[in-house]
C-alpha cells in the first residue's frame, strides 16, 4: 500500500469514527553507509525505512500511534489505538491541532535524489589514505565513513494541512588513531555537506589528525579556576545539550530555570543567540514544523537578554501567545516536544587567534565527552571529561587530558567573555569558539 | 511472520553473488510508553515497529540492507541490494534450514497488550504521587512507563531458523527539587525482562521516594571538591565503571581491529587479583538477558576476568572471523535498522573478600558514590567518564555531608588495577547501552569497591 492510499484509509477510517482533531506524520528515508578499513570497503549498507504516526485529540487529550506497515489493518489500528490512549490521559486543556492558513516560506530544494554508490565507495577508502598519510605517527583508523541520507517529511491533518518537505545530503566521518612510545591518541572529525560537490574529505582527515596527534604527549593539569576556551565544535555539543533551557514548555514545567526572565539579561552583552530554521547550509532545514506550523527566523538571546522563549503548539497554547514553529518530535514515533531548528550563537569579529591572544594562563577545549550523563538541563550543571591545550601567554603551550571542566550553563552565559568569528554548523547548531572567563577544572591535586 | 520457504529463498537470493554468509532478521515490535507530568497523565503512545534486515558476508567484508516491506517480494528485493553491493561472483553456498524451537528461560506472563490502560496508569499516578509527596521541596514529577513486546525471526545459512521473543518493562521515575533559584534532580528506572507482572517484584513506590531523596539530598549538597582521591562506589548502578572502564574495550567492536586497549591481551593480569568480572546473558527475567542474541546464538556466560586475569572477549559473528574466535551469545541490536555486534547483556563485578564498613573505614579523605549516572569510554585510549548522581564526602573512614554535581574520569587499563577493595554486596542495576548497533537493555552491576586514587570532577 503506498502512503497516499495509507493516508486514505486512516482519515476515512478516523472519520468514520467520528474524530475532528488529528494529524498524521510520515517520514520515508533511504541512506547509503560506507566504511572503509584497510584500504578496501569494509561494510557496507543500504537502509530504508517509513513510519507513520497518528494522533488525535478527543476531550482536549492526545493520544498517539505509530507503525511501519502499511496496511489497511494498521490503518485500523492506528485510528483505534489512538483513541485508546487519548481515552486514558488528562486534559491538560491546551492540547490543539494546527488550524492552518500560515504561510510557508519557499525553501531552495537542495536535498540531492540519489547518491553515486561508487564514488561514495572510493571516497570511503580515501578518507582513511588521507588519514594515514597525514603524519607519520598515525596507526590507524577505526572509522573512515561516508554516508548518504534523504528523507521525506509528511504532515496532513484534519483541519486541511498537507505538507511535505525533502532534507537530505552528507556526513563524512573520520577516527584516527596515532601512536608513540606505546601509547595511543585519538582524535575525530566530522563533516556535513549539502551536495557530492561540497564534500572535503581532507579537511576532515586533516582535522582528526590535528586532534590525534597533538594530544600525544598529553598530561593533566594542576586543578583550579581557568578562563576557558571552547573550539567551535565544543562550543556547538554544549549549546546543543542544553538547547532545553530555551523551550517554554521546560519553563512551564520548572524544567528550565528561565521562567520569568524574558526581557532580562541571561547572558553577557556579547550573546546573541538565534534559531534559524531556513538556514541556507543546513542539512535539516524546513519550512514547517512537526505540527505543521510555519517556521520563521527568530531571536532567542539579543545582546545578552532573553528575547523570546520556544514554544510548540500546547505549551503555546498555556502561555496565551503562537506557536513559533518549534514543535518537533525526535523520531516519526515520538510525540512533539519543543526543540530549535538551528540554534546558532552569532560569531563575533576576532579571529580564533585573536581570542586566545588575550587569555594569559587558560584552558583550551578541544574535545568533551560526556555529555549525556554528566550534564543536567533541568539543573544547569555540568562536569565533563575533557581533553584541549593549555593556553599560556595567548598560546596554546602544551596538550592536556585527563582532567574535567565543571560549571552551570546559566552561569556561563552571562560569563562569556570573547566570541570568535570562525562559525561552524554542525548537525542543526552552530557556533564560533568562545571564551568563558572562569570554570572549575579539575586535574590533579 | 516468514515462513522457511520465503526465508530460505531470500537468503539464496542473498548469497547468489557469492556471499559465503547471509542472515535475516525480521521483527514485529509493538511499543507503548506512558507518561505523567506536572500533575497530569498527559502522554500514552503506541505502536508497531516493523522490519526486516539481511547481511551477508564474504571474509571479512559486510553488507546490510534493511526494507519495512516484509512481503516475499519485499525480501527478495532487499536481499538482492545486499548481494549486489557484496561482489559479482557466483553462489557457493547450499543453504539448509532447520527449525528450532527456542524454550524461553525470560518468560512473559503479562505482555504490554495484555493489560488494561487503566491499569498502567494507576501504576504510574502510585509512583508519581510517591514523588510528590516525599518533600515540599519536590517541584516537577515524571513517571514513565516504558514497554516494549519484540518478535524476532532469525534465519541465517548455516541454517538456523528460529523465533524469540523478548518483552521489556520500565518504569522510570524523575524528581526535580527547587529552592526558587536552584534545581537538583533524582532518578530511579527499575525494569525487567518480563512484562507488567514484574511490578508484583517491583517496588514502584521505594523507587519513586529513592529519586526524590537524591533530588532533595542533592539540593542541600554543596559542590563537590575537584582533585584526586580515593573513591568507594556503591553497588547496583555504580557497576557502570567496570562497564565503560573496561566492558566496551572486551567487545569485539574494538577488540577485532587492535583498537581496544586490551586487544590481545588474554591470559594477562589486568585487574587486581581482587577483580572477577562476568556478561551473563542468561540470567533469568534480568534487563539485559536473552535466550538467542540477535544473530541467533545461545546466550551465555562469560567469564570476562576471573583474579585479576583477562579470561575472555565478547564476541559477533563477524568480530569472531577476524579474530578467529568462536560468537559469545554477544550479537546484539536495537531493531533491524541495525546490524548486529558484539554487545554487554549482564555485566558485573563478583563480590569479593572485603567488607563494606571496612571500605569506608579505610578512607581518610574521599567521596563515597553511593549512585552512579550513566557515563562513556574511548576504547582506543580506555579514556572513560561517568557521572556521580549521588555523592558524600568520607572524611576519617566515616561518611559526612553530601556534594553535588561530580563525575569520575579515568583510563580503564589503569582503574581496574586501582581497584583494590571488592566488598560483599553485589546487585545488579538497569542501563541502556548505546554503541555502533544502537541503544540495547544491559544491567550492570558490582558489589562497593574501593578505587585507591581517581580523579573527581567536581568544582
Amino acid at each position: 500500500m503506498t502512503y497516499n492510499e495509507f493516508k486514505q484509509a486512516v482519515t476515512g477510517y478516523a472519520a468514520q469514527k467520528g474524530l475532528t482533531e488529528y494529524d498524521l506524520y510520515y517520514q520515508a528515508s533511504a541512506s547509503t553507509t560506507v566504511k572503509a578499513y584497510k584500504g578496501e570497503v569494509d561494510s557496507f549498507s543500504d537502509k530504508t525505512a517509513l513510519g507513520a504516526c497518528f494522533r488525535c485529540i478527543i476531550d482536549g487529550k492526545t493520544g498517539y500511534s505509530h507503525t511501519q506497515e502499511l496496511s489497511e489493518k494498521e490503518a485500523k489500528r492506528l485510528v483505534d489505538d489512538a483513541s485508546a490512549c487519548a481515552g486514558v490521559l488528562e486534559s491538560t486543556g491546551f492540547a490543539a491541532i494546527y488550524e492552518g492558513g500560515g504561510d510557508y516560506t519557499a525553501l531552495p530544494q537542495s536535498a540531492p535524489e540519489a547518491c553515486d554508490v561508487d564514488k561514495l565507495k572510493q571516497m570511503a577508502v580515501e578518507i582513511e589514505r588521507l588519514a594515514l598519510a597525514e603524519d607519520e605517527r598515525m596507526v590507524s583508523v577505526p572509522y573512515a565513513y561516508i554516508s548518504f541520507y534523504r528523507g521525506e517529511t509528511a504532515l496532513a491533518n484534519s483541519h486541511g494541512v498537507d505538507l511535505s518537505n525533502v532534507q537530505g545530503g552528507y556526513t563524512v566521518l573520520c577516527e584516527a588513531v596515532a601512536e608513540q612510545d606505546g601509547r595511543k591518541f585519538s582524535g575525530d572529525a566530522v563533516g556535513e555537506y549539502l551536495t557530492a560537490e561540497q564534500i572535503d574529505l581532507a579537511a576532515v582527515a586533516k582535522e582528526a589528525v590535528a586532534l590525534a596527534v597533538g594530544s600525544i604527549g598529553g598530561s593533566t593539569v594542576p586543578s583550579g579556576q581557568y578562563p576557558v576556551v571552547f573550539s567551535r565544535r565544543m562550543m556547538c555539543e554544549m549549546l546543543s545539550c542544553f538547547q532545553s533551557v530555551f523551550s517554554g514548555d521546560a519553563v512551564q514545567k520548572g524544567l528550565s530555570l528561565l521562567s520569568g526572565k524574558e526581557g532580562t539579561a541571561i547572558a553577557s552583552e556579547i550573546v546573541t543567540l538565534t534559531d534559524a530554521p531556513h538556514l541556507a547550509e543546513s542539512l535539516c532545514k524546513t519550512p514547517f514544523d512537526d505540527e505543521g506550523v510555519p517556521t520563521f527566523p527568530k531571536t532567542l538571546i539579543e545582546n545578552g537578554v532573553l528575547k523570546a522563549l520556544l514554544y510548540d503548539m500546547q505549551s503555546a497554547a498555556r502561555a496565551g501567545r503562537a506557536s513559533t514553529g518549534n514543535g518537533r518530535k525526535r523520531s516519526y514515533a515520538g510525540d512533539v516536544s519543543v526543540a530549535p531548528w538551528n540554534l546558532c550563537l552569532q560569531p563575533g569579529g576576532q579571529s580564533f587567534d585573536q581570542l586566545l591572544a588575550g587569555v594569559e594562563r587558560g584552558v583550551y577545549i578541544t574535545e568533551l565527552k560526556g555529555m549525556h550523563a554528566s550534564a543536567n538541563a533541568s539543573t544547569g550543571d555540568f562536569s565533563l571529561e575533557s581533553k584541549g591545550w593549555l593556553i599560556e601567554g595567548g598560546k596554546r603551550s602544551r596538550p592536556i587530558e585527563q582532567f574535567t571542566i565543571a560549571g552551570n550553563f546559566y552561569r556561563l552565559l552571562g560569563d562569556i567573555t570573547g566570541i570568535a568569528n570562525d562559525f561552524v554548523l554542525e548537525g542543526g547548531v552552530g557556533s564560533a569558539s568562545a571564551l568563558v572567563k572562569a570554570l572549575s577544572i579539575a586535574g590533579e591535586s | 511472520m516468514i515462513d522457511r520457504e520465503t526465508a530460505q529463498l531470500v537468503l539464496e537470493q542473498a548469497v547468489a553473488t557469492g556471499g559465503d554468509f547471509a542472515e535475516l532478521f525480521a521483527e514485529d515490535t509493538m511499543r507503548s510508553n506512558m507518561k505523567m507530568i506536572d500533575d497530569k497523565l498527559d502522554t500514552a503512545i503506541k505502536g508497531k515497529r516493523w522490519g526486516a534486515g539481511v547481511r551477508v558476508f564474504k571474509g571479512l567484508r559486510s553488507v546490510y540492507a534493511t526494507t519495512n516491506d516484509l512481503s516475499r517480494d519485499g525480501l527478495l528485493a532487499c536481499a538482492k541490494k545486499a548481494a549486489a553491493a557484496i561482489g559479482d561472483s557466483a553462489a557457493v553456498l547450499d543453504i539448509v534450514l532447520t527449525p528450532t524451537v527456542i524454550e524461553t528461560a525470560h518468560p512473559v506472563k503479562l505482555p504490554l497488550d495484555s493489560v488494561a490502560l487503566a491499569d498502567k496508569a494507576a501504576l504510574i499516578r502510585s509512583a508519581y504521587g510517591a514523588i510528590k509527596a516525599y518533600s515540599p521541596e519536590i517541584v516537577q514529577a515524571i513517571t514513565d512507563l516504558i514497554e516494549w513486546d519484540q518478535t524476532v525471526l532469525i534465519a541465517n545459512t548455516e541454517g538456523i531458523f528460529a523465533t524469540d521473543r523478548r518483552a521489556y518493562t520500565r518504569l522510570f521515575n524523575t524528581a526535580v527539587a527547587s529552592d526558587g533559584t536552584e534545581n537538583q534532580t533524582g532518578y530511579d528506572g527499575p525494569g525487567r525482562s518480563a512484562g507488567f507482572e514484574c511490578f508484583e517484584e517491583i517496588d514502584v513506590q521505594e523507587s519513586a521516594r529513592g529519586a526524590a531523596q537524591r533530588a532533595v539530598t542533592m539540593l542541600h549538597a554543596r559542590n563537590c571538591p575537584a582533585g584526586r582521591m580515593p573513591v568507594a562506589i556503591d553497588n547496583g548502578f555504580g557497576g557502570v565503571i567496570f562497564h565503560e572502564a573496561c566492558g566496551h574495550s572486551l567487545e569485539a567492536t574494538s577488540v577485532a581491529k587492535g583498537n581496544s586497549e586490551f586487544s590481545g591481551r588474554l591470559g594477562e593480569v589486568i585487574a587486581n587479583p581482587k577483580v572477577s568480572a562476568t556478561d551473563d546473558g542468561t540470567l533469568p527475567g534480568n534487563w539485559g538477558s536473552l535466550n538467542i542474541d540477535d544473530e541467533g546464538t545461545p546466550a551465555q556466560r562469560n567469564v570476562l576476568i576471573q583474579d585479576g586475569v583477562l579470561k575472555g572477549y565478547l564476541i559477533d559473528k563477524l568480530g569472531g572471523r577476524r579474530m578467529e574466535m568462536a560468537p559469545t551469545g554477544s550479537g546484539r541490536r536495537e531493531s533491524y535498522q541495525y546490524a548486529p555486534t558484539s554487545r554487554m547483556t549482564n555485566t558485573f563485578i563478583e563480590n569479593g573478600p572485603d567488607k563494606n564498613e571496612d571500605i569506608i573505614a579505610s578512607i581518610d579523605n574521599g567521596l563515597y558514590a553511593k549512585r552512579m549516572g550513566g557515563g562513556s569510554v574511548n576504547p582506543a585510549t580506555g579514556e572513560f567518564n561517568f557521572a556521580v548522581s549521588e555523592g558524600y564526602l568520607v572524611k576519617n573512614g566515616k561518611i559526612t555531608e553530601p556534594v553535588r554535581g561530580a563525575s569520575l574520569i579515568g583510563k580503564g587499563s589503569q582503574i581496574l588495577l586501582d581497584i583494590d577493595m571488592v566488598g560483599q554486596n553485589l546487585a545488579l542495576s538497569q542501563g541502556m547501552c548505546g554503541s555502533e548497533s544502537g541503544t540495547v537493555p544491559t544491567n550492570v552491576g558490582q558489589p562497593m569497591i574501593r578505587v585507591r586514587e581517581i580523579t573527581v570532577g567536581g568544582r
